[in-house]
This record gives C-alpha cells, structure tokens and sequence, in this order.
C-alpha cells in the first residue's frame, strides 16, 4: 500500500521517475510545513507562498537528498530556509502591522473567541523574537521536535538551540506582557549577555 | 555570575538529568535574574502551547501537484499554473498567455439540456459526479447576487457547496435574475486570464463581490484527464472592470 511506505522509499520512487510518489509526501508533509511557515511569517499570504516554494524546491532538488537525515528533517530545513528567503525579500512588519495592506483577521466563532484573542496575541509577540530564536521556538515548542532534530535543521550545535530556546523564550513572554518600558529598567540576565560558554 | 543558559531550557522542559537539575537549583537560589527569566520563559511555553495548528488553505498545494503532473506527463505546465502564480502574487500577470478553449456551450439552452438530460436516462444527481449534469446540458446561468461580498473563506464554503451540490442545474437563489447576455461576458473574463483547462467544466456563475470589489465567480469541476470523471471543484474569481484575478480556491472531490 503506497500510502504505508517509507518517505525514504517514496524519495527513491519519486527520483527514479514516479514523481506521484512525491505526492505522498507532499500530502503528509504539507500541515507541518504550512504551519511551520504560517508561525515563522505570520501572515497566511506569506505562509501559502512559502510552504509552495519550499515543495517546488524539494521536488526540483530531491536528487540531492542523500537519506543521511530523515525526509522530514530535510523538508524542514528547506522549508526553514525557504521561509528565511521571503523574510528577507518581504522586509515587513508583522501581521497586525500590515492590516491596511490585507484582509482582517478571520472572524472568530463567539465561543472561541478569547483562544482567538490570546493565539493571535501569541502570534503577534512571535513575531518580534528574532528569527533565529523564534525558528528554534516554532520547531522545539510548537511542534514538539527534540533538540537534536531542531539543530540538524537549523543547522547549528544543540548548546546552540538550546541558548536560544531560553532567550527566545524569556524575549516571547516579554513581549507578550508587552512592557518596553520595564524592559529597559530590568538588570541585565542571562538572556541580554553575551556568553562565553 | 555565568549563568547555566544551555541548562535553563531543558529545565523548563524536564528534560534534565539529576545532576543538571540540582546544578540549576542551586543557581537559582542565588541568582534573582534566572529565577524571573525561568518564570518568563514558563509562561512562554505555556502561551506557545496554545497556538493551535492551522489547516492548509484549499488550493495551496496546487502549484505543486501541477509541477508533479507535469513532470509525469513530460509535458508543459499547465495553463493555469502560471495563472495560480499570478493570483498568490508571485508572478505578473502580463507574462501570461492566454490559451483558453473552455468547452462549453452556449447560453440559453436549457431546453435543449434538459432534452438531453432526459435522453441520458433520467439519471438521478446522486448517480453522477456533482455537478456533471449541469456539466451536460450547459444551463449554466449568471446568478446575480448584488448583497453578497464574497471572502476567501466564504469562497472555500462555496467550493463546499458544491463538492456537495447534486444538481448544479437548480434554479438559482429566489435573489438571483437571470442575465444571460452578461453571463457570455462573464464566462469570457473567467477565461481571460488563462487559466482555464480545456476540460474544466463550468458549474456555476456568479456575479457578486469579492472583498467589496465587484467579481464574476466561475465554479467549474476539473478532471484529472480527458474521458476522467472530475476529482476537483476549482473556483475562480476575477474583477468585472479589468477580469484581473482577485482569487482562486479549490477542494478535492
């Protein structure tokens, strides 16, 4: 049953000429991609160019996909890379900022109405954690990857990803309380020092 | 002070040895930073815990199925490829060509589809693909609908509808009038952009607003090949002024 094979063996298929085989993994990959992209852009626009970019890229480069990591750490990695490309080429404020620009926020049904609220808030405050923070957060804290996978596809040591959750983490709550004015009265912590370890 | 940063997260996680935490404990009990830093960063992961995950969009995926049809057919992309570009914004519009040949009949002929519907058996909407018995007789109108302002969501609805719809020939909403002679026109600025393929099949015909600017609304069922039974319902929306793109979505039969 295709549906229950290996993605390793469904990337074999797919490069060897049966380019439906990449169609498997497109279905059973694009959640985890779409949302990866949808947190790390915050902007659904953003997160459809970006998850469809990042799968065009994998089938045009699925003949360098060695199998030395699993597929989905290689999808992750270039869809990680793909999301940082549009960052770079859209230089724009986060989703709040750009309302004059998009459509409103979807209307939330009333009984879900404060998850709504408190989600986009989230969302908002992810957005003013720098990337190379907010993209170990997305992969460690939204979608459950252990470090040792976030590093491999972030492409940094695991102290690394480690570091950086913690200050990612202490930057999002901060953010969320929304308080620049304390911030710059708070000592120093760990978080706003360099570290020589 | 050096501080245990590369310990902190895991703690946070349970993720520690013995050692590592007893480490961290007694850090903590003498640096006032951590401790405020290890209840931010408590609150963080909880507030992360509450972002739920998003469904893809319908239609999303379409470039790339397409990208996948092509290189299994050996052909060249698909008509509305580019066209899907152009509507996610990522490419002009202007580098388009527009190779449309969209099979279908004439307007004002739903005598003679209902002629024909008649001579193919009587067959019940439930014994066909959705919509194909519209598909077969052409009585596909123009349905006016001046109050309603279509979103993207509300159009992901419609494409519900009418994966759902069995008979895509019903007359259409008690606040709809006929206009045939506006729907030629409508069905040509669908087409315009070119992203139609030849056997999409036209289901319904709207003529409304999108996001407050007014749009004709092409429902059309896509198959995967000639002499295939449709497996998609494709919508496409263009501006009534100048027939740009305004929106697309599409939902697997």
């Amino acid at each position: 049953m295709p549906d229950g094979e290996r993605d390793e063996d469904l990337v074999r298929r797919a490069v060897s000429g049966d380019h439906s085989a990449f169609g498997i993994l497109v279905e059973r990959h694009e959640r985890r991609v779409y949302n990866l992209a949808l947190r790390m852009t915050g902007h659904e626009e953003d997160a459809r160019d970006a998850a469809q970019e990042a799968f065009l890229t994998a089938l045009r480069k699925l003949s360098s996909f060695r199998g030395e990591a699993a597929f989905t750490t290689w999808m992750h990695r270039v869809t990680v890379n793909t999301c940082y490309d549009l960052l770079r080429k859209r230089r724009r404020g986060p989703l709040l900022d750009r309302s004059e620009e998009h459509e409103p926020e979807p209307p939330a049904a009333p009984d879900h109405a404060d998850a709504t609220d408190l989600s986009i808030d989230v969302q908002r405050a992810l957005l003013r954690v720098p990337p190379d923070y907010r993209i170990v957060m997305i992969l460690h804290d939204v979608q459950d990857l252990p470090y040792d996978e976030v590093a491999a596809i972030v492409g940094v040591p695991v102290g690394t990803v480690k570091s950086r959750l913690h200050r990612g983490r202490v930057a999002l709550a901060r953010a969320l309380r929304d308080r620049p004015e304390r911030e710059r009265h708070e000592p120093p912590g760990p978080s706003d020092q360099a570290r020589s370890r | 002070m050096t501080h245990p940063e590369e310990l902190l997260a895991g703690y946070v996680d349970g993720a520690l040895t013995e050692e590592e935490r007893a480490e961290v404990d007694a850090h903590l009990a003498s640096c006032r930073v951590c401790r405020e830093e290890m209840e931010l960063s408590t609150q963080a992961v909880a507030a992360l815990a509450e972002l739920p995950e998003q469904p893809v969009p319908l239609g999303v995926m379409n470039p790339v199925a397409a990208e996948i049809r092509r290189r299994t057919a050996g052909a060249a992309p698909a008509p509305w490829w580019g066209r899907l570009q152009w509507a996610a914004g990522l490419a002009a519009a202007a580098a388009l060509v527009a190779v449309v040949a969209v099979a279908l009949p004439r307007l004002g002929e739903q005598e003679e589809g209902a002629a024909l519907r008649a001579e193919a058996g009587g067959a019940t909407p439930t014994e066909s693909a959705p919509g194909a018995d519209a598909a077969l007789t052409g009585a596909v109108f123009l349905e006016i609908q001046p109050e309603a302002d279509y979103s993207a969501e509300q159009l992901e609805a419609l494409a519900n509808d009418a994966a759902q719809r069995t008979e895509f020939g019903a007359p259409a909403p008690s606040a709809a009038t006929v206009a045939d002679a506006e729907a030629e026109t409508a069905k040509a600025c669908l087409a315009e952009p070119g992203g139609l393929m030849e056997s999409d099949r036209l289901v319904r015909l709207i003529r409304a607003t999108f996001d407050g600017k007014p749009a004709y609304l092409g429902v059309y069922l896509e198959s995967p090949g000639a002499d295939r039974p449709p497996n998609r319902v494709v919508i496409w929306v263009v501006a009534t002024k100048d027939c740009r793109i305004l929106s697309f979505s599409s939902k697997p039969l």
